[in-house]
């Protein structure tokens, strides 16, 4: 379900990859990632899958609900850095999509900014396709190459079938010159980093985000600890190179 | 700042005057074990504690403290706990425990729960009198306190030397009345004490520098020393319960009987709990990890001795291995505790034996608490 949500005061500046801790009185307190560029006005977006007690709650919620938000916490996609005047190559599995998302509007309401720029989306089925609306108006778009696919299909899915690392070869960038953002499953990354190593691309170039248990968003509770570093200070987006090392993270 | 020397009647007097107007938290003696508690009497103090069940921590970290409190229409407001109090007898190596929860949590971001329950603490120190049987502080670099308190209380020559560092200890040590000067031998017996707890306070030895431990840890990851250890480990988690630097914890609202006020509390959690990392896909970045724990907790409920409650099985983790006499220097003379045979009873006494292995004496008719100052 995908929330808007409008502070009562003032507006949340934050940054593509950034996360916001939702809580409900009673309930409790989750990370949550942003989904919408910023400076699109007062509100911000939130994409949110029911899967636990307090994203059950949120569902439940009539139009014009008090949230309690604190945020914005983590570290950004580089879309206003690294990623300036280069290649954007955008790797998203599943409801990994939604913090990319917000890092794929930024770059696409500046486009000029950028070379090319290349969209990788794949989910496990059709039905599981998120944000159709943009998938459409990426893949009619001329300046951004927008290729998805689902692990299997079901009519009348006529769309490619595979893995997304099958995509990953067909991407239109210049190893030497893109930045990489993605997200998605544990998995994913696995079998992405390796195509894109062969590929050419350089760790410093990969940026990913990995979901991890963000309870505090502020480094004190020890949730979200990826060896000595936080998920909720040093991440949750990570240059692949300062982590590719370290057990569990990846 | 000042330092002055006590005999034992103007501490007993000193502790009891705070006692009756603060609150003070100090090690007494519960069953034949030693805790931290209100302390309402000077006889109670046991300055001669080995080691507590649970560390000093829990006054700056509770096992459960209230975050915001909410009502019923959804607005919230924070609580903070900023009742002054004095932790009175602090081991050196608790001292350092505490320092390193300051730096945690004071530093970068700092935690206004934490920060108010800190400001409002005074620290007296003790420098340790009877050495517990897995001690290990020397090695750590820990078994003397330089630094992280308000007062050092050091027992020389049956009186205390208290060495006051900040204005807050200065305050607190000018409530003791007149103070003897400590004169250069009372210094230079502290001296000593010092020295012997170098010595001493290491009945295990580290096989390295501290410095060198992290980075041995990291180059360890795989070593098969961890999945052996984890076939006795029962996913209690007791072991960080009684951690002095374990700081982990979780967040969680409880809800009042209305089902619409309560308040949002955070309890200790462990790293080594199998949902600690889970998300919300219900996979954890650690399954191979879990995998191991798995297997040990089935194996573990297979044991009928295992403990079910939690305070039961944080005893059962922090019970130290039955006292053993520590190495005798042969050259020393510096006044003691000496334990007798079964290791129960503490007798004053001078002696050769700089470090006893203290125990609890509460249920031995001949006891006399103030002996324990």
């Amino acid at each position: 379900m995908l929330f808007e949500v409008r502070p009562e005061v003032g507006r949340l500046d934050y940054m593509p990859g950034q996360f916001v801790e939702v809580s409900l009185p009673g309930v409790g307190e989750a990370p949550i990632s942003i989904c919408s560029a910023p400076g699109r006005g007062e509100s911000f977006q939130m994409l949110v899958r029911k899967t636990g007690r307090l994203t059950a709650a949120l569902h439940a919620l009539p139009e014009g609900a008090r949230l309690g938000v604190r945020g914005p916490y983590g570290t950004r996609f580089p879309v206003g850095d690294d990623m300036k005047g280069r290649d954007a190559l955008f790797v998203a599995g599943g409801i990994g999509l939604a913090p990319l998302r917000s890092a794929i509007l930024y770059v696409l309401e500046r486009r000029a900014d950028y070379g090319r720029v290349t969209i990788l989306y794949g989910t496990k089925s059709p039905a599981e396709r998120l944000f159709t609306r943009d998938l459409a108006a990426w893949a009619a778009r001329n300046d951004v190459q927008f290729l998805e696919t689902v692990d299997r299909a079901e009519p009348p899915w006529t769309g490619n079938v595979g893995v997304i690392t099958t995509l990953i070869p067909r991407a239109r960038v210049d190893p030497a010159r893109v930045v990489v953002a993605a997200c998605g499953p544990p998995i994913m990354y696995k079998f992405v980093l390796v195509s894109l190593h062969a590929l050419g691309v350089a760790h410093t170039q990969i940026f990913v985000s990995l979901e991890r248990r963000m309870k505090c968003g502020v480094g004190k509770c020890g949730h979200c600890q990826i060896n000595g570093l936080y998920a909720c200070l040093d991440g949750p987006v990570f240059r692949y190179d300062r982590i590719a090392d370290m057990q569990e993270a990846i | 700042m000042s330092i002055g020397q006590l005999d034992v009647e103007t501490l007993c007097a000193w502790v009891d005057a705070l006692a009756r107007a603060e609150t003070v938290y100090a090690p007494q003696a519960r069953g034949d074990r030693f805790v931290y508690d209100r302390l309402r009497r000077a006889e109670d103090l046991r300055l001669d504690h080995d080691v507590t069940l649970l560390p000093p921590k829990k006054y700056f970290l509770p096992p459960r403290e209230r975050l915001a409190q909410f009502d019923g229409t959804g607005a919230a407001r924070s609580v903070l706990d900023e009742t002054p109090f004095v932790l009175f007898g602090v081991h050196p190596y608790d001292v350092a425990a505490i320092a390193q929860a300051d730096a945690y949590y004071l530093k970068e971001n700092p935690d206004a729960h934490y920060a108010a329950r800190r400001r409002g603490a005074v620290i007296v120190a003790c420098d340790v009198q009877a050495a517990s049987s897995s001690v290990f502080a020397a090695c750590m670099g820990t078994a003397v306190a330089r630094e992280g308190f308000d007062l050092l209380l050091t027992r020389v020559d049956g009186a205390y030397v208290a060495d006051a560092r900040t204005p807050a200890g200065e305050a607190l040590l000018a409530r003791a009345g007149r103070l003897s000067k400590a004169d250069a031998v009372a210094l230079g017996r502290r001296e000593q004490v010092w020295q012997d707890a170098l010595k001493f306070l290491r009945r295990h030895e580290l096989k390295c520098r501290p410095a060198d431990l992290p980075g041995l840890l990291t180059r360890s990851y795989e070593h098969a020393a961890w999945e052996k250890r984890s076939e006795r480990c029962h996913s209690c988690a007791s072991c960080v319960l009684v951690c002095p630097s374990c700081f982990c914890f979780d967040v969680q609202d409880d809800t009042g009987w209305d089902l619409c006020s309560g308040e949002r509390c955070r309890r200790w959690d462990a790293c080594l709990l199998r949902d600690f990392a889970l998300v919300a896909d219900t996979t954890s970045a650690r399954t191979a990890w879990s995998a191991i724990v798995t297997a040990s907790t089935a194996r573990a409920s297979t044991c009928t001795t295992a403990s079910a409650s939690w305070p039961a099985s944080a005893a059962d983790a922090a019970s130290p291995p039955a006292p053993r006499a520590l190495p005798i220097p042969s050259s020393s003379t510096t006044p003691c505790w000496r334990t007798d045979h079964a290791g129960l009873r503490l007798r004053r006494g001078e002696g050769p034996l700089p470090f006893a292995a203290g125990r609890p004496a509460a249920q031995d008719p001949c006891h006399r608490p103030r002996d324990a100052l």
